[in-house]
């Protein structure tokens, strides 16, 4: 199959989640090497698969060393399959894919992402990506508009068009500096592929919580010093704007949509061969449990009797279950990172005190509702409380509202921090309001983060939570209120 | 007022009605594991009233190494026990973290079905200095469930260590799980804590079937030397334990391991009960011990006196038994001072 692209090994996410670009290279080629393991064993011949294989990094805003990253990944993957015993000259070169960073996007002046995204953007090409994606301003408030979105386009379409940029391949070849950064991130980036072998390979460190724990280590020391002013961030930790405009923002109402998809699918499944989607369901599962015949081959014939994406993983849930991530907090990171100790003393004095005087710490669950994933604001939010003196409950991903309301009953915890970036916001929290009336629980409090756009915080506020905290809030400053909020319910 | 609201409290955690059930035995653990005085008071009257209710449930302890997937057992046993007409609790304990510290709590994301079915229960609790600590909350959370009808109460522990000497001293049964990989059991036997469980259980038998089948007979074969010369010593020592492998994933293994522990539950119920007997007379004997010290430091006097002991102590000029017994001669020279007082003094 010369042209069918089995996989995009991604480092993206990873960056996204927190890790540094060093962390990000080295967990993802090691992905890569556990993938071509994999398929080695499976009995396929290393020249026949390796060069269509490809990758899909993230781009922040530490400029020199993203050039470097990319630069780097090339050198460590063509040691990687030599060590395999490419003989073909394909099966050695990295092709990748680059994104902008989101997470590197803020809330407050967002026209100042266009110029983020083409920093980044410029990274990218510089380090010889083989295709781009770059990100809207606006996606740190809402999903992208028609507007945010032509202009990210544009940004590609000036770097490669007006300004000849792409004409040179590799240009900081040669540069002492940068090569120089290359040979220390690929070396920084070759001890933790080293020390993952010792681990015994990639799965079991990620099964061990060690993969995990890494991330986000490196995502709450970032994090604390962005909160103490170490690290800037134009319009949100300095320069920040006093009077900042309303933004035009894409509205969705996710009420619409959801039911819109569920029309679809129930058309679908009204229209289709049932008896013939159930057998190619059933026949999923039956490999699954024997291990006879091709899973993928299976889900194909399966997608074509109109089976949906999620009958087909259910079927294979029933014979492999659901991997679940154990929110195992890194905890102990951000504290020590934050530079104005007597700020975060004074804070955890105060909490301290509301322990003693409440027979117990305040207790809060902290939410990620919804179809939505990205569950790094969630756990630094997390982590960083439990180093002030809370006592934190984590619920699951993909959560709904009734879940989450019983869950906050049965832990007895004061407050609920609900972490929305899929723009379902409007419909989720007062659904979550809804649950805690219903099921008793009305007197826990219920906070707000995530992806807000401004013109939605006054019907929010109105439904009566204390508090929402957007990109860029200082963890102490979302603590504070949050305990200001749950000291004003207990009093009331 | 508190008196009116905890009478409401006891009516709805005996309720007919599940949502009120609920959320009344959340706040019933929470009074027990204040650190507040006038709740733990409240908490022990609730308790009180409710004793005779508890009881009757089976109690299961669940202890095993990080990781070693007793979140993912306990979901699967849960819905088993569900099926079976059951209501169940689960109790996680996590006695590494400190509640006055701030801490992150066991997580259900391993138990998502469980955690929403309506037969079951799940509460994740910290561990908290003083009062009785973590042994006392726990003992008196079990009994709290079993007033709310929940009729399996199952105690998770992270742990290979001492929680399982704690655990044992509060449930019926203890059950260790662990990972199939050699040297997962080899720190087991060295520590000694197969003493104090009921069944071992090799998880993941479907990631490593052979290893998790050699595991299997190596811990049995130390079990019968371990329990060997002890059961010559005393014949009254519960039999060795039984060895199963599950994959609590797949549910492989996972009805032969129901079936050893009603098996377990049949065969040994005489000692079960003499069990219950000296765990709930040590119990009384930690809550005088535990009690008395709170009511020595609410009194300003003998708190005066305790801390001037303390400090001694610290200079190395008096031992701890000897200190212990001169306050306790000041306190029966004292009797007004363990007369009740106000019932708003948090203890430090």
């Amino acid at each position: 199959m010369p042209k069918f692209n089995p996989i995009s090994i991604s480092g993206d996410h990873m960056q996204e989640a927190g890790a540094t670009p060093v962390l990000e290279l080295a967990l993802t080629l090691a992905n890569g090497l556990t993938y071509v393991k994999a398929a080695q064993q499976r009995g396929l011949n290393l020249d026949d698969f390796a060069g269509r294989l490809s990758f899909f990094w993230g781009i922040g805003m530490d400029f020199y060393p993203e050039v470097a990253k990319l630069r780097a990944a090339r050198l460590l993957w063509w040691r990687i399959m030599q060590k395999f015993g490419a003989q073909e000259d394909k099966s050695s070169k990295l092709r990748a894919h680059c994104q902008t960073s989101g997470w590197s996007l803020a809330a407050q002046d967002p026209y100042n992402n266009v110029v983020r995204t083409t920093v980044e953007a410029l990274a990218a090409v510089f380090g010889g990506t083989q295709s781009l994606h770059t990100n809207a301003f606006d996606e740190a408030i809402a999903l992208p508009s028609d507007m945010s979105s032509r202009i990210a386009r544009n940004t590609q379409l000036i770097l490669q068009e007006e300004t000849n940029i792409t004409a040179v391949v590799d240009p900081w070849g040669g540069s002492y500096f940068m090569e120089s950064l290359t040979k220390q991130i690929a070396d920084a980036a070759w001890q933790i592929i080293e020390d993952i072998d010792a681990m015994g390979g990639m799965i079991r460190a990620i099964e061990s919580g060690w993969v995990n724990q890494q991330i986000e280590e490196s995502a709450a020391a970032k994090q604390a010093k962005i909160d103490s002013g170490k690290i800037v961030i134009v319009g949100v930790s300095k320069y920040r704007c006093d009077h900042e405009a309303e933004q035009e923002t894409l509205r969705v109402d996710t009420t619409k949509v959801r039911e819109s998809q569920l029309q679809l699918l129930s058309d679908i499944k009204a229209a289709r061969d049932c008896d013939a989607a159930r057998e190619a369901l059933e026949a999923i599962t039956r490999c699954g449990y024997d291990g006879k015949g091709n899973l993928l081959e299976l889900s194909i014939s399966a997608m074509k009797a109109r089976a949906t994406v999620g009958e087909v993983s259910e079927a294979l849930e029933k014979c492999f279950g659901r991997y679940t991530a154990e929110a195992r907090l890194v905890s102990g990171v951000y504290g020590p990172n934050y530079g104005d100790h007597d700020h975060w003393a004074q804070l955890k004095t105060r909490i301290a005190g509301f322990s003693k005087r409440h027979g117990r710490p305040p207790r809060v669950l902290i939410a990620k509702l919804g179809q939505d994933g990205h569950d790094r604001g969630a756990k630094i939010v997390a982590s960083s409380f439990a180093d002030l003196g809370f006592a934190v409950d984590i619920g699951s991903l993909f959560q709904t509202a009734e879940e989450c309301a019983r869950q906050a009953i049965e832990n007895d915890v004061h407050a609920i921090g609900v972490s929305t970036l899929s723009g379902a916001h409007t419909t989720l929290v007062p659904a979550m309001l809804d649950e805690l009336k219903r099921q008793g629980g009305d007197g826990i409090c219920v906070f707000v983060g995530g992806v807000i756009p401004r013109q939605d915080y006054s019907a929010l506020y109105d439904s009566g939570i204390i508090g929402i905290y957007g990109p860029g809030t200082p963890i102490p400053d979302a603590a504070s209120g949050v305990l200001e909020g749950i000291l004003n319910r207990l009093e009331s | 007022m508190s008196a009116m609201r905890d009478n409401h409290l006891a009516q709805d955690l005996t309720s007919k009605d599940i949502l009120l059930r609920r959320r009344a035995l959340s706040k019933a653990i929470t009074l027990v594991e204040s650190s507040r005085i006038d709740h733990r008071q409240r908490g022990d009257e609730l308790l009180d009233e409710l004793f005779p209710k508890a009881g009757s449930s089976f109690r299961i302890g669940i202890t095993g190494p990080p990781g070693s997937g007793k979140s993912t057992l306990v979901d699967a046993m849960g819905l088993m026990l569900i099926e079976q007409g059951h209501q169940v609790a689960v109790l996680c304990v996590d006695p590494s973290s400190n509640l006055s510290d701030g801490c992150v709590l066991a997580d259900k994301t391993r138990m998502h079905r469980l955690a929403c079915s309506d037969n079951a229960y799940i509460r994740p609790s910290a561990g908290s200095a003083g009062y009785g600590g973590v042994a006392q909350q726990t003992r008196a959370a079990i009994r709290l469930c079993e007033a709310a009808a929940y009729d399996f109460v199952v105690v998770e522990t992270v742990g290979v260590g001492q929680n399982e000497c704690a655990v044992a001293a509060m449930t019926d049964m203890v059950l260790l799980l662990q990972g199939p990989t050699p040297g997962d059991d080899l720190q087991v036997i060295k520590k000694g804590i197969y003493e104090h469980v009921d069944l071992v259980v090799v998880n993941k038998v479907d990631l490593a079937r052979a290893a998790a089948l050699k595991a299997q007979r190596r811990i049995a074969s130390a079990l019968r030397l371990t329990r060997y010369g002890a059961r010559h010593v005393s014949p009254h020592l519960q039999p060795t334990p039984r060895v199963c492998t599950v994959s609590a994933v797949t549910g492989d293994g996972l009805s032969t391991l129901m079936n050893s522990i009603t098996l377990y539950q049949q065969e040994e119920a005489r000692n079960i009960a003499g069990r219950r007997m000296i765990q709930d007379k040590t119990w009384l004997e930690e809550s005088i011990g535990s009690q008395a010290l709170s009511k020595i430091k609410a009194d300003e006097y003998l708190r005066t006196m305790f801390n001037a002991l303390v400090d001694l102590v610290h200079a190395g000029r008096r031992a701890p038994p000897a200190a212990a017994r001169q306050l306790l001669a000041l306190v029966s020279e004292h009797p007004e001072s363990f007369a009740p007082r106000g019932q708003n003094g948090a203890t430090a």
